[in-house]
């Protein structure tokens, strides 16, 4: 809840879904050097994370001036960042332009970079680790 | 279109309408014209009769059988006239009244006459059509069946003929064996009469007549009859004779008894016998009236000889009139003989004494009376009246003898004579005579009795013996006188005999016998101037002496005998004897007819004449060549009457076909007096010829002139025909063998002559004019290898043990080969031995060559076939195989482990699919099946493939069947050995599969190398990149590092499970060997035994199906070990976990399978997962998710395959499944 509250304030709000804690320590990392006002949240579990990226575009959905960035995992158990995907997409709630969604994987298959282009929801792939160039980048 | 130019005119047009009717009758017109034609097909016309329209249609086939043109236009009446006139006319009006009348249909077999004349018989149906009770129409069919009505006749004579000539046969041996010498010619026509109808065809419904010069004998139940036949003999005058057979009308026609003209002949014969024996019968009459004559007179002057003899010796009056009467009766033969003397009282005549059968005669007799009145004007009466004698030859119609007919009649009286007794000049009483037979007294004889009776007159005046005596004598001699003139001059041997043997002859006598003096004859006895035995075998002296004794019993005997003449030839001569008494010795007045010649002669004129008749066509001309005469055989070939052919010279028969000069050389001959003989071509009345071998014989006279001809005909038509046909059929021989390319030889074998004709010649290109001899010239273009074999045949043929029937190959002058086929006949003697080989040749070296071409492409066509592996057999639709190639063979031989493979030409492949379909085999069932549809079209094709291991090796078969074109319904049978094909596209399929594997190998290998392996290089990039960062406090930095170290210890961790993995895949040099399952699980068991036991793990292993398998023995360990750890490491928490292991063999398969009651993967979720690398279901529980990704490495090592079931809190099941690989079988 404090964090819809937050993402209301006007401020880039990161999430981070991913298995690998070592990758967050560093995706967290960088964020915060390089975007020390955006806020983030990070889940290892991806059902987690789904449960709360839902609640939080009906928040986003209120506000044009919010937004969030996801930061999307592939390789996870349980779920993979496509299912993840699928299941986002199958709730219907991705037109809202609140929600950027990065795929950050370790992966270097081209297969997974051009699964990730052709889906119109995803902005863009991000191959590990995440830097600060990646960041700035970010609208 | 119709539609919318009916719209646009709004209804149909006039001219539609027309159209319309014009097609519908053309239609109607279409159907008829096409019945018509079937009608016509089949030769049966119909037609119609329109009762109201009186209108009769006729189909073309009628007209035709009508023999009118197609435009004929028939009505009822003019169609009943081709009705033959009488039976058939008859009953087809009667039919078509019935059918008019009521309705009634008819089926008839009848007679018509053709337009041309002709007759036909044909079958006539007619089904009348009835509307309310009246009769419209009746159409009807007619149909020639004239050939078949002709052979059931012809069938029905020839099954006829053999009882009938039995019968026919029978009837003239009956009538032959009537006795004519016994019969008069009433007695044998009324005998024969009844012995004609049991002869004939029809003998239930015959009767038979004979009329003889107007007198009839009839069979019991005659009566005149249209049908009947009639034949006469003009030998006793014009139709003198004639026998008849009428057939009781039974109202068939008389064409049903059309072979009437056996019976005709039949009745020629009979009328031909009768009439013989009626000549017989007549000859025998005439010279019986010639010998009744002799004996009567013979008895006349024995009787007026002994009248003298007794005058002489008689002194009384009583005595004279006892004697007269007795002589009269003893030696005149008489019947009864009386005297009566005169009572002037009563005026009438009192019997005085009598002799012979009275019987009471006078007792009964009405009285005579000398008065003129009927009881005077009998010969007694009138006799003494008027003083002469009075005879009466026919008592019984005598009206003078009315008063006595009675008495008379009763007698056998039939003739008397009365003459007047005088005494002194005047009459006192009368001497009657009676004979039993008419006629009895002619001139001569009453001339005689007169003179007897004068004697006694004579002798009454006179009884001074001496006067009387000398009176007596000279009347003796004058009559002894009389007798020897009458003897002697004779025209027959007249001869006496007594005891002594012969006592007198006269010069014929003499003359008969060769002899030249009456002394060599007189004295000897008749059997010493015969042979020793008569013909019949009887010694002429006892056969003699019982003749004579005949003679004496009966007072005639007449016979045949046979002398010996002088010269001891023969003399048959008919003998007739009378005994007389002469001079009171017992003598036989003896009668000789030479019957030698006549006899001879009447039988060879007789049996020429039939002869003749028989087999020839007979004429008798004039000196100038007038026809006077011709048989009847002459008669009916040349079809012209006795009286047309009268006087017509024999160009009546003149043809036009000979030149002049044959018969200008012809009337030269004979008129030479020879005979002249030729063929020659005549014409009959009606201008149909025929062809007669003619001989005319010219009868000469005395001066050598011919007086007469006779030419006899032989008919040779058929033989003419014959030939010309012949002829015809040589010429048109010469024309086909010509033109076949045919040469005719002939060898006679006896002169070893072999003659050519000109297609020989041509046939072996050899010059006739060069060639020496023609076997030399045979020899000469004959084929050396072929040369033995003709040999060979033509001796067999002679020898009569194979016909000759050769193929063989001569060689031209230009070296090409010429194909001849050769055939020959052998025409043999009695004995068979070969005396001519008749033979002919014909070109085939076309036909050999085509044959040769096609045998080669047949050989093409039959090797490309066998050469086929494929097993390739052609049936019928019976299922019978009709034809296999080699392949099919050897294998049937080879591999014919059961009866659908073990089948070669012959064998009914229905049945064999059957057998095997019934002993279980499926694919049987199947191909018996796809052959069935096949052939009945029900599928273009069938295909079936099948595998057929056996134990020591794989083998599949692919079954095909197809239609085979040809006329009959055939089907292929192709039976294909897919063993090759299907290993290599196993080949190829694990090849593929292998690649396929390894590409999914390589994609995990990415996958492994760009997730797993990319992760922490990530990290250890990322933390890098942190640690660079030197505003990084100790503490921050030291927590980093150990991230770092982490990462770079899971890389490592990834790398060497990457090695164990590629290690795995890149397979094994390890050997295979035996497994058993039971072991390998207890090994696994023993290893993790702590863990078994406190984990309460229970594994229930049942391997009784397969017990083992030869594998690598590694891999499977660690496909065993994997599973079991994992439904431990899984297990659920409240229950111990159950592991059940099973074995089980599945064709040529082994399946495992691992059951446990663990926890259970969500397959939905996970399936596509399970077997990935590092896929961990379980987070709570340790591991690196290796374990499966293993598991299905190694079972796919081994060529096996993984499944999974799985349901969450209840247990997973994994199915693994191993090809049974033989072929690695040590």
């Amino acid at each position: 809840m404090q964090t819809i509250i937050r993402m209301l304030t006007n401020r880039t709000h990161f999430i981070i879904v991913d298995d690998d804690p070592i990758n967050n320590l560093i995706t967290k990392r960088i964020i915060t050097k390089n975007r020390p006002q955006a806020d983030m949240i990070t889940f290892t579990e991806p059902e987690k994370g789904l449960d709360y990226v839902l609640s939080a575009l009906s928040a986003l959905s209120k506000s044009d001036k919010d937004k969030a960035i996801l930061l999307l995992d592939i390789n996870m158990p349980n779920m993979t960042g496509w299912q993840f995907m699928e299941r986002l997409e199958h709730e219907g709630a991705l037109v809202g332009k609140g929600l950027l969604i990065y795929i950050l994987s370790s992966s270097i298959d081209a297969a997974d970079i051009e699964r990730a282009r052709v889906n119109p929801h995803i902005s863009d792939f991000i191959m590990k680790p995440l830097t600060a160039e990646v960041i700035h980048s970010f609208a | 279109m119709k539609e919318k130019s009916n719209n646009s005119k709004g209804k149909i047009s006039t001219e539609e309408k027309l159209q319309n009717a014009i097609s519908e009758l053309y239609l109607q017109n279409e159907l008829k014209r096409k019945l018509e034609h079937t009608y016509n097909l089949a030769e049966i016309g119909t037609w119609d009769l329109d009762l109201e329209e009186q209108n009769l249609y006729w189909s073309s086939f009628v007209k035709f059988l009508h023999e009118v043109p197609g435009n004929f236009k028939s009505d009822l009446d003019t169609a009943l006239e081709f009705y033959k006139d009488g039976w058939s006319r008859k009953t087809i009006n009667e039919a078509i009244e019935d059918a008019i009348a009521h309705g009634t249909s008819f089926d008839l077999e009848l007679i018509i006459i053709t337009a041309k004349g002709n007759e036909k018989w044909v079958r006539v149906l007619g089904n009348p059509v009835m509307h309310n009770g009246v009769c419209k129409r009746i159409y009807g069919s007619t149909q020639d069946i004239t050939i078949r009505k002709n052979t059931e006749l012809q069938l029905k004579k020839s099954n006829f003929s053999l009882t009938e000539r039995v019968k026919e046969q029978d009837c003239l041996y009956e009538i032959s064996n009537l006795k004519e010498h016994e019969l008069s010619i009433e007695e044998l026509l009324s005998k024969a009469v009844k012995l004609i109808p049991p002869g004939l065809q029809f003998n239930e419904i015959a009767e038979a007549k004979i009329i003889w010069k107007r007198q009839a004998f009839k069979t019991d139940n005659f009566r005149n009859s249209k049908i009947k036949l009639t034949e006469s003999d003009d030998r006793f005058g014009k139709k003198a004779l004639q026998v008849a057979v009428h057939y009781v009308d039974t109202g068939q026609s008389i064409e049903e008894v059309s072979f009437l003209t056996e019976e005709k002949r039949l009745l020629k014969a009979i009328t031909s016998q009768l009439s013989q024996k009626i000549d017989e019968i007549i000859k025998r009459d005439e010279i019986k009236i010639v010998e009744e004559k002799l004996i009567k007179s013979n008895r006349l002057y024995a009787f007026t000889s002994a009248i003298n003899q007794m005058i002489v010796k008689t002194t009384d009056e009583t005595a004279l009139y006892n004697e007269a009467c007795r002589i009269a009766v003893d030696i005149g033969k008489f019947r009864m003989a009386w005297i009566g003397m005169i009572d002037e009282a009563k005026k009438n005549v009192l019997p005085l004494v009598h002799a012979g059968e009275d019987e009471g005669y006078f007792t009964k007799m009405a009285p005579i009376s000398i008065a003129d009145i009927p009881e005077g004007r009998g010969p007694t009466g009138t006799t003494l009246r008027e003083g002469r004698f009075i005879v009466s030859n026919d008592i019984e119609n005598d009206p003078q003898m009315a008063p006595w007919k009675e008495t008379t009649a009763e007698r056998g009286y039939l003739s008397c004579i009365a003459f007047p007794l005088r005494k002194f000049g005047k009459a006192v009483g009368a001497y009657s005579l009676y004979a039993p037979v008419k006629n009895f007294f002619d001139d001569a004889e009453i001339a005689l009795l007169e003179e007897a009776a004068g004697d006694i007159s004579f002798a009454l005046e006179n009884f001074d013996i001496a006067a009387r005596y000398k009176v007596a004598k000279d009347k003796i001699i004058e009559s002894e006188e009389v007798f020897r003139r009458l003897f002697n001059e004779s025209a027959d041997a007249t001869l006496l005999l007594d005891d002594t043997g012969f006592t007198r002859c006269n010069t014929s006598a003499v003359s008969i016998l060769g002899y030249t003096t009456k002394e060599e004859i007189i004295g000897r006895q008749p059997w010493e101037i015969s042979p020793e035995k008569q013909p019949d075998k009887k010694l002429s002296k006892i056969k003699a002496k019982a003749m004579i004794a005949k003679a004496l019993k009966t007072g005639y005997n007449r016979f045949e005998w046979l002398h010996l003449k002088a010269d001891g030839t023969e003399l048959h001569v008919e003998v007739m004897l009378t005994p007389i008494t002469l001079k009171g010795v017992q003598s036989f007045y003896t009668i000789w007819r030479d019957i030698t010649e006549r006899k001879k002669a009447i039988k060879e004129i007789q049996d020429y004449k039939f002869a003749l008749d028989e087999s020839s066509l007979v004429d008798i001309s004039d000196s100038n060549g007038k026809i006077k005469y011709a048989n009847e055989n002459f008669r009916r070939l040349s079809k012209y009457s006795q009286k047309e052919l009268f006087d017509q010279d024999h160009r009546i028969l003149n043809s036009g076909y000979h030149p002049l000069e044959l018969f200008q050389n012809l009337w030269a001959t004979v008129q030479a007096g020879k005979i002249w003989r030729n063929e020659v071509r005549n014409r009959a009345k009606d201008g149909s010829f025929f062809w007669a071998d003619t001989t005319i014989v010219p009868f000469l006279d005395n001066n050598g002139k011919p007086f007469q001809f006779i030419t006899i005909r032989t008919d040779i038509t058929e033989r003419k025909k014959t030939e010309e046909g012949m002829k015809l059929l040589s010429k048109r021989l010469q024309l086909a063998t010509n033109s076949a390319g045919m040469g005719i030889w002939d060898w006679d074998i006896v002169s070893d002559h072999l003659v050519w004709d000109e297609g020989m010649y041509r046939l072996y290109k050899i010059d006739k004019q060069q060639l020496g001899s023609v076997y030399e010239g045979w020899a000469s273009r004959m084929h050396p290898q072929d040369m033995e074999r003709i040999t060979e045949d033509m001796e067999n043929a002679i020898a009569g043990k194979k016909d000759y029937n050769i193929d063989f190959r001569i060689v031209l002058d230009d070296s090409s080969v010429r194909y001849i086929k050769a055939s020959a006949v052998v025409e043999r003697d009695a004995e068979g031995n070969a005396l001519h080989m008749i033979g002919v040749n014909w070109n085939i070296t076309e036909l050999k060559e085509k044959e040769n071409e096609l045998r080669k492409s047949e050989v093409f066509n039959r090797s490309v076939v066998n050469s086929l592996s494929a097993h390739l057999a052609v049936a019928n639709d019976k299922g019978n195989i009709v034809s296999i190639n080699e392949a099919w063979t050897s294998f049937a031989l080879q591999n014919g482990k059961t009866s659908m493979e073990r089948t070669g030409v012959g064998s009914n492949y229905f049945e064999v699919c059957e057998k095997a379909f019934i002993d279980g085999d499926e694919i049987a069932g199947q191909v018996l099946q796809g052959m069935k549809n096949v052939l009945n079209k029900k599928t273009e094709d069938f295909y079936l493939e099948y595998p057929c291991h056996s134990p020591s090796e794989q083998r599949w078969f692919g079954f095909r069947i197809a239609k085979f074109e040809s006329d009959e319904p055939l089907i292929l049978l192709l039976h294909t050995d897919l063993t090759e094909r299907i290993l290599a596209e196993r080949e190829r399929q694990k090849i593929t599969d292998d690649l396929i594997h390894r590409n999914k190998d390589l994609e995990q290998f990415t996958y492994i190398v760009s997730h797993n392996l990319r992760a922490p290089v990530a990290n250890i990039k990322g933390l890098s990149d942190i640690l660079t960062d030197e505003s990084l406090s100790k503490d921050e930095a030291g927590s980093f590092v150990k991230d770092l170290l982490s990462s770079v210890n899971k890389l490592d961790t990834v790398i060497v499970d990457l090695n164990y993995i590629l290690q795995l895949k890149t397979g094994v040099s390890e050997a295979r060997e035996r497994v058993v399952f039971g072991e390998l699980v207890n090994g696994i068991e023993e290893s993790i035994h702590s863990l078994v036991r406190s984990e309460n793990v229970k594994i229930v292993a049942q391997f009784d199906e397969v017990a083992e398998m030869i594998t690598l023995k590694s891999y499977l360990y660690s496909i065993f070990y994997n599973l079991i750890s994992n439904s431990i490491k899984y297990k659920r928490l409240d229950v111990p976990p159950v592991i059940e292991i099973k074995s089980s063999r599945r064709k040529d398969e082994i399946e495992l399978i691992f059951k446990d009651n663990g926890r259970g993967i969500d397959l939905e979720k996970n399936g596509n997962q399970i077997f990935g690398l590092y896929k961990r279901f379980h987070q709570e529980i340790e591991g690196k998710g290796v374990g499966l990704f293993i598991v299905k490495t190694h079972v796919e090592a081994l060529g096996g395959k993984i499944s999974i079931k799985s349901e969450v809190n209840k247990g997973t099941e994994f199915k693994i499944i191993f090809a049974n690989d033989y072929t690695h079988v040590n």
